[in-house]
């Protein structure tokens, strides 16, 4: 072997020099086979040697070869093709395009690029067409139900919001198990809300919604450890490869996608309308024996039409959204030099009233090769992202929040034409005569009108790489990438209405927020063939990261003149408000990867990095993650040969490795700190933060084993993964008992280990392609999720809300109280205590009895058990079809995912005993001895009979018509009359419906988005899910 | 000819890039201190002896809260569900956000104390030893004025059982300085005598360390002083049911002649630095509660204007006469809906002890102690009352009073009504042995119901298997 390898470096060395004896000159043209002309950079090599050239921009070229040999024509984008040199002195070939070739390479960073076909670790796609002008804000939320292993939650209707991205199951129960994010390949920075006011939950809004979807060639995601290992440090949630747009050589093109289309609000909340709602509420006052005036709801009639005020909320706070979005794009590019740039605008009118968002942006891609040696490339991608938010689910004055609950027999607007308003700024309270709402409901169309909640991000992603090739296989690249976001926050609080704005008679608050992180990565791939069957690829590197964030904060109060809300000189008489926060994270990191492949038939692969990551103690900065691979492609072997026509591919892989996680801490996580303590007019110094010093790398270790196979000249491509994720030292800002009385209530602590496991199944199929061009393909993924905590350094169970992490369960599950019905005899609400007795609670009394009626003690939180359920689905997956049919394609894109359970408090704060709207199905209330029904009898402010209880736990199940989009590819003769080379043009409607027995809302939620993932899965006032109807063209000329 | 070296070049310059390395590692916070950056020299100590005053400012406990909860459980407000949701309907589960916040809240507070004190004694060298003991003194005192409201919130009131022997609240009196100490500490309940001796003991200890006034006026009245302790053991005297020391506590407050009552009752509440106000937790338009939390934007008419008053002025005349001056601490809404004058702004300042309180406290000692009419305790009753007493109404004297019940009860009729929405209300009920009495939608809570106090929060519970969850919880 070593002999070999020594040769084969002399043979190099010599090869570079070009020696030609006994060579002729052969020339020659490559066109496009399709449209016939030239193709520029058309890589023409002489088989099983590394002597080639590339075409000009013509596509003419000269090489000097001998008879005999082989010539191998290839370019990016288009099959390559092989053709034996005989005699002639001329060699001309047309191309034909790939729209497969990119995906079949995956770029996982760090210059390594592998054929799919020649993975052994575990890599997930996305083609572009679910990707391209889609209605959604940001990527996250186009991969739904697209790939197994990959479970997308989107948690609502309102714009900007993140989807919850799970690779695998949750990874990690820190406050973040979002994936990594490497744009062209380089990471972005995580920051999950760039909004901060109201804790980051008044408006949210995800910084991944200011890259363009259209701009986006391929995702790719890297879920197993060899895959994502060299990501080290922060894989352990898995990572998503993003790759956009480049030029190819040869092919200047125009394109220009467009859509528009109208939202709608799903499956919003059936409420009482004002006649029942009167009945209702006096119907609880009439069961509640304190209570002395029967009657507190009446109507009213505020404008003096003789009518009683009517008002049905949700058409207030719900309408139809409109959509818009328009990309131009240019590409092309010669032997030199090839481009990619963009432009686009997106506006987008939400299903709430008022929700706005709309973004403009450019890109340009740019890659030179002055030198066959050298290669360097800037990307450029600015975007402007203007978000007109709206308050939502933990807001009182939230459009889900105050919009819900809000009684619909009063006005929206007074007698004087302005906002229905009580003396405290709330929503005017008609004849209604009680002061026990359930919390101070908001006039949510004045919220709507006069408060302004928006924020302009700003975000310049950008890197340059210079890559150089001193010897023939030796690629050494530097790459720098920058990512610079501002996000400038902008609140408005009016005085008129309650809330901020009453409290200091106007108030106008800014936050800028400033995030850079730039990304050095410095590193050498190597790749040679040794004789023809030993294949090695090898790269080292090191890279920096630094992250900055600095958040400066002004105010202004006492606003002149609701006309003036915004900080403007002369124009405010109260106080300034200022403030600001700075902090830094640095991370640097050792790596290098090798693989061996033997004949396309033996696969190999090693990868280790060192991560060093400034949050940690000093002394644990350091963590080291090694993975390796092996594959095994059967099908090359001889024996299989007599089953090929059969089975055309068969690969057997494993891998394992560690990775690790970092994410959902604070960037001084480790260290008690001391910072301000302000005392009114007095600077003060206090403890913020109590540090632990063992703070240390989140790691999972990540078994792998698969199966890759294509069948029957493959029409059937079959995927199945089995993974094991085991999780150590899982990161957890962790509440220290309260009596501890640490600032805050948690420190950062490594708490336990937790294993994810399950299989995964991808099946494409090409089940009928008929002569006369019809073909129906499908892609089916499947997969199933176990997990279960193992270990826990607490003496007690994790608690977030009524979920758990406990071990020997799964993550998440919920301990309640259980739920034992309606007595029918007397409608009393009935819990079973802690050993399954029933007691049933009588509101009228406030005392608690046993079944048979004898006075008993509470039920307590001492009387709730776990279930065996949680938030997280044990299944889920995607069916995508695509008919097509001379040019007309019907894609029909189903999404499915189940076994979860949700704790639907939606439905709980909907049906409470205050005074506030209620759910329709509170009709069905109990009212007569023998009743049988789920609804206790109603009594004005028990709030015992509607506690947290499984009555609001509901299966989680559902299956969604994600995408049905009908589209139809001009005949090109047409297309070229109208001066086009290709057209389409497409109806889509995206959430057409869903098939579920969730009761109220949609099963697809995540009230706590990222700040749990113990309580994951939480119905929590989550704003609608959108449907939405669009219509499209993709334009190329 | 030429591209091998350039190439080569090209290549150094690469290699060169890579081999320069960036010190990523090494992050200041730009924002923090270490603890003993913080303690370095006087002037910083100095500074974060502020930081537990800031610690008293929690919002969820003494910044405001925690007065609120006595006074909207204690019948002389109205039942604010609005925002208050099942703390005033005294239907809360033992997973109320409310009573997790005040737990939380409160033991934030003692920590903040806790810590100062154990990081002085570590750097006592860099102060005078009078300063040392000045500001360990205040911040024993922070601690036993934050261990007085949770232990009066979350446990039945110390006559509950003889010598208070039922279940208190956990004596925390060291802070955690690491994650593997605050982890592990799971602390049992004391009980509330233990509680109320640690009380006794912080304040006892303070007061010949404590300065008797302030030159500059926040000091005065927002930091700790031997007046302000002193006032605060006679409470907690008076609460346990120790009436010679109360009035000997009092009478040491009384004699200091350094408080004196303000001509209008209304006074203190707006200007928190007069001879009235003994202490107060100061607040600023920089540094508050916030606009959810603050007690003048849950009182304040203009503000959140969670908790109207009907009640306090539907209090009989017999006990809060017409013309009573503070008859006219109200501010009307448009539908005439009262609201307190006492608590208007984001940063009105939270009075903690003022001096009518001292007076009423010395009276109620004298008269429960000697079991007679006294003048001395009269003449306390006078001074509060003739301030705000109807025009032509005559002061008390001793004739005035039958029997020494009849004076107690003027005693704590004058408490009810000058001490309203200042924190005293329920504690004050069930010191006397009463429950709360039906008002509004709110039945009759009986003395000694599990109601009449907070649960322990669920997830404490949960998480220290030392705490005993309240019966009822």
């Amino acid at each position: 072997m070593k002999k070999i390898l020594l040769m084969s470096v002399l043979l190099m060395i010599t090869l570079l020099q070009q020696v030609s004896a006994q060579t002729r000159s052969l020339s020659g043209r490559v066109t496009d086979r399709q449209t016939g002309t030239g193709l520029p950079g058309v890589t023409v090599l002489i088989k099983g040697t590394t002597n080639g050239v590339s075409t000009n921009s013509d596509g003419n070229y000269t090489i000097s070869a001998t008879s005999g040999n082989v010539l191998v024509f290839s370019s990016i984008g288009y099959v390559s093709q092989e053709k034996p040199v005989g005699d002639e002195a001329q060699i001309n070939i047309g191309l034909s395009p790939d729209t497969k070739t990119l995906n079949e390479v995956v770029v996982s960073g760090y210059g390594i690029r592998q054929e799919v076909k020649d993975l052994t670790g575990s890599v997930a796609q996305v083609e572009e067409r679910a990707l391209l002008t889609q209605p959604v804000q940001s990527v996250d939320q186009a991969l739904t139900g697209r790939m197994s292993g990959v479970q997308v939650t989107n948690s609502g209707g309102a714009l900007g919001d993140q989807a919850a991205v799970r690779i695998r199951g949750a990874n990690s129960i820190s406050g973040s198990s979002q994936p990594l994010y490497v744009v062209d390949g380089v990471p972005l920075s995580t920051v999950d809300n760039a909004n901060v006011f109201n804790g980051g939950d008044g408006t949210r809004f995800n910084p991944l919604a200011t890259i363009n979807p259209n701009d986006i060639e391929s995702v790719q995601v890297l879920k197993d450890a060899s895959a994502s290992a060299i990501y080290g440090s922060r894989a352990a949630n898995g990572v998503i490869l993003i790759n956009t747009k480049r030029g190819r050589s040869g092919q200047s093109q125009l394109s220009i996608n467009s859509f528009v289309g109208v939202y709608q609000a799903t499956r919003k909340p059936k409420l009482l309308n004002g006649d029942d709602f009167i009945t209702i509420m006096n119907e609880k006052a009439q069961n509640n024996p304190r209570i002395t005036n029967k009657t507190i709801a009446s109507n009213v009639d505020v404008n003096g039409d003789g009518q009683p005020d009517r008002t049905n909320w949700m058409d207030e706070i719900f309408r139809d959204g409109f959509a818009q979005n328009y990309q131009v794009s240019l590409s092309g590019g010669n032997d030199k030099a090839t481009y990619y740039g963009s432009a686009d605008y997106s506006d987008q009118k939400g299903i709430l009233y008022q929700n706005r968002l709309r973004r403009g942006s450019t890109r340009l891609n740019l890659d030179l090769t002055p030198k066959k040696w050298l290669k360097a490339g800037i990307s450029v991608n600015y975007s402007q992202t203007e978000n007109q938010g709206v308050l939502t689910d933990r807001y009182l004055a939230g459009a889900t929040v105050s919009g819900y609950a809000a009684p619909p027999n009063v006005p929206v607007y007074g007698a004087d034409g302005f906002y229905y308003l009580n003396g405290a700024g709330n929503l005017g309270t008609g004849a209604n005569t009680t002061s026990n709402y359930v919390f101070a409901i908001s006039n949510p169309t004045a919220v709507l009108d006069l408060q302004r909640n928006a924020n302009t991000a700003r975000r310049l992603l950008t890197n340059g790489y210079v890559t150089v090739e001193p010897l023939q296989g030796l690629r050494v690249t530097s790459k720098l990438g920058l990512d610079y976001l501002d996000n400038f926050e902008d609140q408005y609080s009016d005085a008129r209405i309650s809330g901020l704005g009453r409290s200091f008679d106007g108030l106008v608050q800014n936050n800028r927020l400033d995030v850079f992180q730039y990304n050095w990565q410095n590193f050498a791939n190597y790749s040679t063939i040794i004789g023809e069957k030993h294949e090695l690829n090898a790269t080292v590197g090191l890279e920096y990261q630094q992250l900055n964030r600095t958040e400066l904060y002004t105010g202004a109060s006492g606003i002149a003149d609701p006309k003036f809300n915004a900080i403007l000189d002369g124009l405010f008489s109260g106080d300034a408000l200022a403030g600001g926060v700075q902090l830094g994270n640095g991370f640097r990191s050792y790596y290098g990867t090798a693989s061996y492949v033997y004949g396309n038939k033996y696969y190999v692969t090693g990868t280790v990095r060192a991560d060093a990551d400034s949050r940690f103690g000093a002394q644990n900065q350091t963590g080291y993650f090694p993975a390796g691979s092996v594959g095994w492609r059967i099908s090359e072997e001889s024996f299989m040969e007599s089953i090929r026509p059969v089975l055309s591919d068969l690969k057997l892989r494993a891998s394992y490795g560690r990775v690790g996680n970092s994410n959902g801490i604070g960037s001084y996580a480790a260290r008690t700190l001391a910072g301000g303590g302000q005392y009114a007019s007095a600077n003060g110094f206090a403890i913020t933060q109590i540090g632990n010093d063992a703070l240390q790398w989140e790691t999972s270790k990540k078994l792998d084993v698969g199966l890759d196979a294509a069948l029957v000249k493959e029409r059937i491509n079959l995927t199945v993964d089995y993974f094991r994720n085991d999780i150590d030292g899982l990161l957890l800002n962790a509440p220290t008992p309260s009596t501890a009385g640490i600032p805050s209530g948690i420190i950062a602590r490594n708490v336990g280990s937790m294993r994810n496991q399950g299989f995964e199944f991808n099946v494409n199929t090409t089940n009928i392609t008929t002569e006369s061009g019809f073909r129906w393909t499908s892609t089916l993924n499947f997969t199933t999720l176990k997990n279960k905590v193992q270990e826990l350094v607490t003496p007690t169970d994790l608690v977030s809300g009524n979920n758990r992490a406990s071990i020997g369960r799964r993550l998440g599950v919920y301990q309640l109280v259980r739920w034992a019905g309606v007595n029918p005899e007397n409608g009393n609400a009935q819990f079973l205590d802690a050993n399954g007795n029933v007691k049933q609670y009588d509101a009228a009394a406030q005392r608690w009895l046993t079944a048979t009626g004898e006075t008993t003690t509470a039920i307590t939180q001492a009387d709730a058990v776990y279930t065996n359920k949680s938030g997280y689905p044990t299944y889920y997956g995607g069916f995508d079809n695509l008919f097509s049919f001379k040019g007309i394609e019907l894609g029909i894109f189903l999404q499915y995912s189940g076994g979860n359970e949700i704790y639907n408090a939606t439905r709980a704060g909907l049906l409470t005993n205050s005074f506030s709207n209620n759910l329709a199905e509170v009709k069905d209330r109990w009212t007569q001895p023998g009743q049988q029904t789920d609804i206790p009898k109603l009594v004005y402010l028990d709030a015992v009979s509607t506690q947290a209880s499984t009555r609001w736990l509901e299966k989680g199940d559902f299956l969604r018509a994600r995408q049905i989009n009908l589209g139809y590819n001009l005949p090109e003769n047409l297309s070229q009359r109208i001066g086009v080379a290709r057209a389409r043009i497409y109806g889509q409607v995206q959430n057409a419906f869903v098939i579920t027995k969730y009761k109220v809302g949609d099963p697809e939620v995540n009230s706590n988005r990222n700040s749990s993932n113990i309580a994951y899965g939480i119905d929590n006032r989550s704003v609608p899910q959108t449907r939405a109807y669009t219509l499209g063209i993709n334009f190329t000329l | 000819m030429l591209r091998l070296p350039f190439r080569r070049l090209a290549l150094g310059l690469v290699f060169t890039t890579m081999l320069a390395s960036c010190d990523v590692l090494n992050q200041d916070p730009p924002m923090n201190f270490t603890i003993d950056d913080t303690f370095a020299d006087a002037t910083r100590i100095q500074s974060s002896l502020y930081g537990v005053y800031d610690g008293l400012q929690n919002a969820e406990f003494l910044g405001g809260r925690a007065l609120i909860y006595s006074d909207i459980r204690g019948g002389d407000t109205d039942v604010p569900t609005q925002y208050f949701g099942n703390v005033p309907l005294f239907q809360m589960l033992s997973t109320d956000a409310y009573a997790s916040g005040a737990w939380t809240g409160g033991y934030q507070t003692v920590f903040a104390a806790n810590s100062f004190i154990q990081n002085l004694a570590a750097n006592a060298s860099k102060v005078t030893p009078a300063q040392a003991a000045q500001y360990t003194a205040e911040a024993r005192a922070v601690r036993a004025l934050t261990y007085f409201h949770l232990v009066n919130l979350f446990a039945q009131p110390y006559s509950f059982t003889a010598n208070g022997s039922h279940l208190g609240v956990p004596l925390q009196l060291t802070a955690a300085t690491g994650a593997t100490e605050a982890f592990e500490s799971l602390p049992a309940r004391a009980t509330v005598n233990e509680v109320y001796d640690q009380i006794i003991k912080d304040l006892t200890e303070s007061i010949p360390a404590l300065p008797t006034t302030n030159s500059d006026d926040f000091a005065r009245v927002a930091r700790m002083t031997r007046g302000a302790a002193q006032a605060l053991l006679a409470r907690v005297y008076l609460f346990k049911g120790d009436y010679e020391k109360a009035g000997t506590a009092a009478q040491a407050v009384i004699s200091s002649g350094l408080y004196s009552l303000d001509a209008d009752p209304q006074t203190p509440f707006d200007t928190y630095t007069t001879k009235e106000s003994i202490f107060s937790v100061a607040m600023n338009i920089q540094d508050n509660p916030n606009t959810n939390n603050a007690i003048g934007q849950h009182y304040g008419r203009d503000r959140r204007a969670d908790i109207p008053i009907s009640a306090y002025l539907a209090l009989p005349t017999s006990i809060f006469p017409a013309g009573d001056k503070r008859r006219t601490m109200v501010e009307l809404t448009d539908s005439n809906i009262p609201f307190t004058s006492k608590f208007t702004t984001v940063d009105t300042w939270v009075p903690m002890i003022r001096y009518p309180e001292v007076l009423l406290t010395h009276a109620e000692a004298l008269t429960l102690q000697n079991n007679s009419v006294t003048p001395a305790a009269v003449a306390d009753l006078n001074l509060v009352r003739d301030r705000s007493k109807a025009a032509g109404t005559a002061s008390y004297t001793v004739g005035s009073f039958a029997t020494a019940a009849d004076l107690l009860t003027a005693i704590r009729n004058e408490r009810r009504v000058e001490l309203a929405f200042e924190g005293f209300r329920l504690y004050d009920l069930l010191r006397y042995k009463q429950g709360v009495p039906a008002h509004g939608i709110v039945p009759a809570i009986p003395y000694g119901d599990n109601r009449l106090i907070f649960p322990i929060p669920n997830a404490d519970v949960l998480r220290n298997p030392n705490l005993v969850q309240n019966p009822g919880y």
